[in-house]
């Protein structure tokens, strides 16, 4: 019989069938029958005496004794192979019973172990797709502070092309553009340590370019030269109002003359000779040196 | 009449004078037990104890009954040690009034059935016969009638059980349905059939277990002629009687120590069946909790399998 012949067997009560139980009548009689033979033995051997013998000799007294206890022994032989096939069969099929017990519990054992490796790979998984899903939320987070920089790019020079700082100074338009951008969504986005560094630098090589293109259309509006004078850079238009440009002192009052050159002209100029002016600021310059210096001073220092 | 088949077990009480005293202490045992009685049969002094078993109404009060009388019997007994003054005891008028005094006639029509046995009485010449033959050939004498108590007229019971009960050859007979009849023991006499009433309680309620109280330690009685039925037999160890004079001896010590040998026998046996049943009851109990468990196990087993199996095809997908 093989285990699974086993598991069947058990299954369909055919154990019971295989070991039919022991009926009450044969475990009394292996009990009684000895019990029998031992009080007629008993009998047996106190009729010792001479007469005695041949008496129950002769009346056949002896024989039928010894019959009795005959046939009780037989009896109770014949009731104890009963009983101890009885045991043997239960001892072996309890042995594959128990045999059965452990395949099914190694069996468990090790769907338990596999379970337990899924469970491990499982968590893994998820670890890597929590890892995963946190590194797109970041990056989600990222593209959406790029998109808002870069509509907030957009959306200065568009003011500025469009004229709202007409009444500025040609420094003082790319200024304010630049001061607009560094505490708006674009300031958020390049101050942000965790952003990439190549969008960033992407980003401030745009608002350079933007800036320079801009400035050259303004510059071409009003002057007649690519590379006007310190002052000419700095000069408002006559019908500018006072508010606007005590505006601009004040977004500049933090610069220093050696800091922030040229952002710290703003507050002199009107008060100063050009050649009183930073050292580090060209009498003539063209729009790349001032963009890479204003820029240079509200994004980049500190 | 009862015949009360929840009651479980038959009993059978043989003859043997006093030595009758022994099923005294063999009933007290087991009513300590618990068994109750279905039907019962006696012959000779085992037909007065069956007639006090079949009118009292528990075993425990039989056992108490019987107590009494076999006490009372001691008590009544002649000093003197000769067996032939003791006979007495076994007179017909002596049993009739023990039997008056300490059962009820009508009891019997309540009670369960009762069978006594009974020998036909034949002359005395073929008596002396019949002994000479079934002494030294294989010639046998013939079966014993068995009556049931409850189908006799009331005046007729009382007759059955005396004359069951006297001593044959001292105390003749009586006449009972227009025949003579004297101590059933007589019955069978080679096989112990007549003197082992077990063929009508067998035949009557062959279910049960049957019990044979034997007060012959080597009683030629033989169970195996009874193969369909479950039989404990209860016999003296040691042997109740040296010698043949101890069937009428009442004396007190005599029926004080087969009462007590009675009971100590009953007990042995029972404690011996009852410990080897119980032992494999428990293997029984065992096995099964054995199978039990694996059954579970195994369902359980398959249920894990099925389930890994779906997840290793989850896997795969």
């Amino acid at each position: 019989m093989n285990e699974r012949d086993i598991a069947k067997t058990i299954t369909n009560n055919e154990i019971l069938k295989i070991i039919p139980a022991l009926n009450q009548k044969v475990i009394v009689d292996l009990v009684n029958s000895i019990n029998v033979a031992k009080s007629t033995i008993n009998v047996q051997s106190v009729r010792n005496p001479f007469f005695t013998r041949i008496f129950d000799s002769i009346t056949g007294i002896s024989a039928k004794r010894q019959k009795s206890i005959n046939a009780n022994l037989a009896n109770g032989l014949d009731n104890i192979t009963n009983v101890v096939s009885y045991l043997i069969k239960i001892a072996g099929v309890s042995g594959k019973v128990i045999n059965n017990i452990s395949k099914s519990l190694t069996n468990v054992n090790n769907n338990l172990s596999l379970l337990a490796n899924f469970s491990y790979q499982t968590r893994k998984l998820f670890e890597e797709l929590n890892d995963r899903q946190e590194m797109l939320e970041k990056k989600i987070n990222q593209v959406d502070y790029e998109n808002k920089a870069d509509r907030h790019i957009t959306q200065e020079f568009d003011a500025w092309a469009a004229g709202r700082y007409d009444n500025f100074s040609l420094s003082a338009r790319l200024y304010t553009t630049l001061e607009n951008l560094n505490w708006g969504d674009f300031g958020s986005y390049l101050r942000n340590p965790t952003f990439d560094g190549v969008v960033k630098e992407r980003f401030l090589r745009q608002i350079v370019d933007k800036s320079v293109i801009q400035l050259r259309l303004d510059l071409s509006k009003i002057f007649t030269t690519n590379c006007p004078t310190v002052k000419e850079w700095y000069q408002f238009p006559e019908e500018t109002l006072i508010d606007a440009k005590s505006a601009l002192l004040y977004l500049s009052e933090y610069a220093t003359e050696k800091d922030r050159p040229f952002i710290h002209a703003f507050s002199v100029i009107d008060r100063l000779p050009a050649s009183k002016l930073s050292s580090e600021i060209p009498r003539f310059f063209k729009p790349q040196r001032i963009v890479q210096a204003m820029a240079e001073e509200v994004l980049s220092k500190k | 009449m009862k015949n009360r088949s929840d009651k479980n077990y038959n009993l059978v009480l043989c003859g043997g004078g006093a030595l009758g005293a022994f099923q005294a202490g063999v009933i007290k045992a087991f009513s300590e037990i618990g068994v109750s009685i279905g039907c019962v049969s006696g012959a000779s002094i085992g037909a007065l104890n069956a007639a006090v078993v079949a009118s009292s109404s528990t075993l425990k009060h039989a056992a108490n009954t019987l107590e009494s009388i076999w006490m009372s019997l001691a008590e009544k007994s002649p000093d003197a040690s000769s067996a032939v003054l003791q006979t007495g005891l076994l007179s017909k008028n002596n049993i009739k009034r023990i039997i008056c005094n300490f059962c009820d006639n009508s009891a019997f029509d309540k009670g369960i059935s009762f069978y006594v046995s009974l020998y036909p009485k034949e002359s005395s010449i073929t008596r002396f016969v019949e002994l000479i033959t079934t002494s030294f050939t294989d010639e046998d004498t013939p079966e014993s009638d068995y009556l049931l108590i409850q189908e006799l007229a009331p005046e007729d019971r009382i007759k059955a059980i005396v004359a069951s009960a006297c001593l044959p050859w001292f105390y003749g007979s009586e006449k009972i349905n227009g025949k003579i009849y004297t101590d059933g023991g007589q019955g069978r006499f080679h096989s112990r059939k007549g003197n082992t009433p077990a063929e009508p309680v067998i035949k009557n309620n062959r279910e049960s277990t049957t019990i044979v109280a034997h007060l012959e330690s080597d009683s030629p009685w033989n169970r195996f002629d009874y193969t369909d039925s479950t039989i404990i037999e209860i016999r003296p160890i040691p042997p109740l009687s040296k010698d043949f004079t101890d069937i009428f001896d009442f004396t007190k010590n005599k029926i004080l120590s087969y009462m007590s040998q009675g009971y100590d026998n009953t007990m042995k046996t029972m404690t011996k069946i009852a410990d080897f049943m119980n032992s494999l009851n428990y293997l029984d109990s065992v096995f099964s909790k054995q199978i039990e468990i694996s059954k579970e196990l195994n369902s359980s087993s398959l249920k894990v399998e099925n389930a890994m199996q779906k997840i290793k095809n989850l896997k795969r997908t």
